[in-house]
């Protein structure tokens, strides 16, 4: 199911995307990170269904975490707070063991915007925003991003393939076994390449990047854009003006500050914008929904021309 | 067949040769922990004579390192003899037990005895001067100098002095015997620069010390004048512990260090007497006080407003232990923070940082170094056995080493 905000216009998408990541990767608050990653995944489930999200958050995003959050004490000894010392002298730092677990949000909150990303910014629409001023970048991109499902699809239809000649990598000797994956993994790789020469002829063939050449779009930045976009700068701008004033400000080494907690009026204003901006899409979605089913209600019954309005759809 | 067989036998060992080249020349890479890349080495293909006792400095004064490598490690001394045009003879003595990491070493040294009085007069009035001018870079070991000069000295007390930051600072004491010509025996710590050797007659330099005093002059190190007030009134040149306090070979030296060090020790004596082997460790930032603008933000409660974060510290060490060792226990004992890190290539642990400061904290040349009785060792502090009586200083340099008094990576 699309949601609302796929629906927006693709500069808006680029512009959210770029706005929530760059703020996920560059403030090292705790508040933020954890507004950004409580955000990032309820988009998320309105796009993949929370089944999905949670089993992703398990299997991907929770062993990363927990990785990174046990990793960076084990190297980095800065820190003032001294618990204890490990085996090779060097101090454990609770600055460090807390540097670990902003760290370990950080990354989710970006795995998790990343698999929200992949979702909205289909290729048409990347190739749409940069594909007159960077060509073959936007091109290289759009193909690399798609390269490892792709891939991945491509190997099962080899698997299959190969399987049904008795090539089959499930059963056999282990040698055997083995010897067939690499059947499979040298015919990938051909076809990787013979298809990378394909389409590029292809594309050259069709005049991709010459110039006067213009691509079929059916974008259109209307009326909710603008208001969209309007909401959208508001909170990012208040979420920078806080930023620069230092109320997201925060630092782990040597020493832990974190400003703007407790909450004040400034510093809660600072991170509602921040909340507001980064649940924008979940928030558009909800509206959405819920205008449907007041419009809904308001056909309800109307018979015309012996259908009811919202079959039609 | 055969032909075919021979053929890949030929191969194969080729294969063998180039994986075994290969092999020889990463371990020759991991034994190298210049943090410089190493020159390439001129005389691998000639086979260097293993030096002998007594040598000849060359006429470029360098001995290289491949010379070096055939003594390092074994239980002797080699010396090297040279001569001045002024007639000054003078000898190198190396003790090969000492030298981990051999390098080019130039020797050579340049006298002047004119144009002195300058010295002569910031060095409390002294009566004779030397200067000595050296091309070298770091030293591999602490050589002995051993200087004939060709005319009699009359001075009783001598002292080598090296300029740093503008300043004189006492390298190391210098022995003095007169007959039958006078001969000058010192340590010698740095290669670099200029060193001036300052003699007077101890007795009319106090009497001269104390009138100067009145007027302190003021050429002469007074980095330290807060801890070393006595010192300084009796000779007039300080100990200066970022080059070195202490030198344990010479007696006199060691009643300067003890004098220098009493306030503290007495606060921070954690050893009794009777223990054997003791030495006295110190760590000093005073070089991020004069670039604190290049600090990184939210480390300036960590340096001290004098520079010390641990003042000169008698401490207890076993036999055996490393600089690394002694430093960890002490960082435990006083609770200073202090991390480090062992690095394969230096076959040595690094010490990343101390008391919150780290290396890069203060540009991108800053780092944490350490000297041992005023030398700075070319290799890793956890191949630095500490001897009884050492005098170990880490200091945080903001220069690669040149701003502490190490030239070597410059």
């Amino acid at each position: 199911m699309k949601d609302t905000f796929s629906t927006y216009h693709p500069v808006l998408n680029m512009i959210f995307f770029a706005g929530v990541m760059g703020v996920t990767m560059f403030v090292t608050h705790p508040l933020i990170l954890g507004i950004s990653l409580f955000s990032g995944i309820c988009y998320s489930a309105l796009l993949k269904g929370w089944k999905i999200t949670i089993r992703n958050n398990l299997i991907l995003t929770l062993p990363v975490m927990i990785i990174a959050a046990a990793m960076n004490p084990l190297f980095n000894h800065y820190g003032v707070t001294t618990l204890g010392y490990l085996p090779n002298g060097n101090p454990f730092t609770l600055e460090s063991c807390v540097y670990g677990l902003v760290m370990a949000l950080m990354l989710a909150g970006v795995i998790t915007w990343f698999s929200c990303y992949t979702e909205v910014m289909t290729s048409d629409k990347f190739i749409y925003l940069f594909g007159k001023m960077i060509p073959a970048l936007s091109l290289v991109l759009s193909m690399a991003l798609r390269f490892l499902p792709r891939f991945s699809r491509q190997a099962g239809v080899i698997a299959n393939g190969q399987k049904c000649i008795g090539r089959s990598t499930e059963n056999g000797s282990l040698i055997k076994r083995v010897k067939h994956g690499i059947t499979i993994f040298s015919i990938l790789v051909t076809w990787a390449l013979e298809n990378a020469i394909d389409t590029a002829d292809s594309m050259k063939c069709r005049g991709y990047g010459e110039k006067g050449r213009s691509a079929f779009a059916i974008f259109h930045f209307d009326k909710r854009d603008g208001i969209c976009l309007t909401a959208m700068t508001v909170t990012f701008a208040g979420v920078l003006i806080g930023a620069m004033k230092g109320y997201t400000f925060s630092r782990y080494n040597p020493r832990i500050v974190v400003e703007g907690l407790p909450l004040n009026l400034k510093s809660t204003l600072v991170f509602a914008c921040f909340f507001l901006f980064s649940m924008m899409p979940v928030i558009l979605e909800l509206v959405d929904r819920v205008m449907w089913e007041r419009r809904r209600n308001q056909t309800d019954g109307k018979m015309i021309g012996g259908y009811r309005l919202w079959e039609t759809f | 067949m055969k032909n075919r067989k021979k053929i890949v036998s030929m191969i194969i060992f080729i294969i063998a040769m180039l994986g075994c080249l290969f092999l020889s020349a990463c371990a020759k890479n991991d034994g190298v922990p210049a943090p410089v890349p190493a020159q390439p080495d001129k005389k691998t293909s000639v086979k260097t004579e293993s030096l002998a006792d007594v040598n000849e400095i060359p006429e470029d004064g360098i001995i290289t390192k491949a010379m070096f490598e055939t003594v390092a490690g074994e239980d002797k001394k080699v010396s090297f003899h040279g001569t001045d045009d002024s007639g000054i003879e003078y000898t190198w003595i190396f003790d090969c037990n000492q030298i981990q990491n051999p390098e080019d070493q130039n020797l050579k040294i340049t006298f002047t005895t004119e144009g002195l009085d300058e010295i002569k007069k910031n060095a409390n009035n002294a009566i004779e001067a030397l200067m000595m001018t050296m091309n070298g870079k770091g030293l591999i070991c602490v050589p002995t100098l051993e200087l004939v000069l060709p005319e009699n000295w009359k001075s009783d007390t001598v002292l080598l002095l090296k300029e740093q930051n503008g300043k004189l600072a006492k390298m190391s004491d210098v022995n003095i015997e007169n007959e039958p010509s006078t001969k000058l025996t010192m340590n010698v710590t740095t290669l670099d620069g200029d060193c001036y050797l300052v003699g007077g007659i101890a007795n009319i330099q106090n009497q001269g010390a104390s009138a100067a005093n009145g007027e302190k002059d003021s050429n002469i190190s007074n980095e330290n004048s807060d801890e070393e007030n006595d010192n300084s009134e009796s000779s007039g040149i300080e100990n200066s512990n970022s080059s070195g306090g202490s030198n344990k070979s010479s007696g006199n030296s060691k009643a300067n260090a003890g004098n220098s060090q009493n306030g503290d020790v007495k606060n921070n004596e954690v050893v009794s007497e009777n223990v054997t082997h003791t030495c006295t460790i110190s760590i000093n930032c005073s070089t991020i006080l004069k670039n604190m603008d290049n600090l990184t933000a939210g480390k300036e409660e960590f340096v001290p407003s004098n520079g010390w974060i641990l003042k000169a510290t008698k401490v207890e060490f076993a036999e055996g232990d490393s600089v690394h060792d002694v430093l960890q226990a002490v960082c435990k004992a006083y609770g200073i923070h202090l991390e480090s890190s062992f690095t394969p290539a230096y076959n040595s642990a690094y010490v990343e940082g101390i008391n919150q400061l780290y290396e890069f904290d203060c540009g991108e040349l800053s780092g944490w170094m350490f000297n041992v009785n005023g030398w700075f060792p070319n290799y890793g502090c956890s191949k630095y056995t500490v001897q009884d009586g050492d005098a170990i200083n880490w200091v945080y340099t903001c220069d690669l080493g040149k701003d502490v008094g190490d030239n070597s990576m410059h």
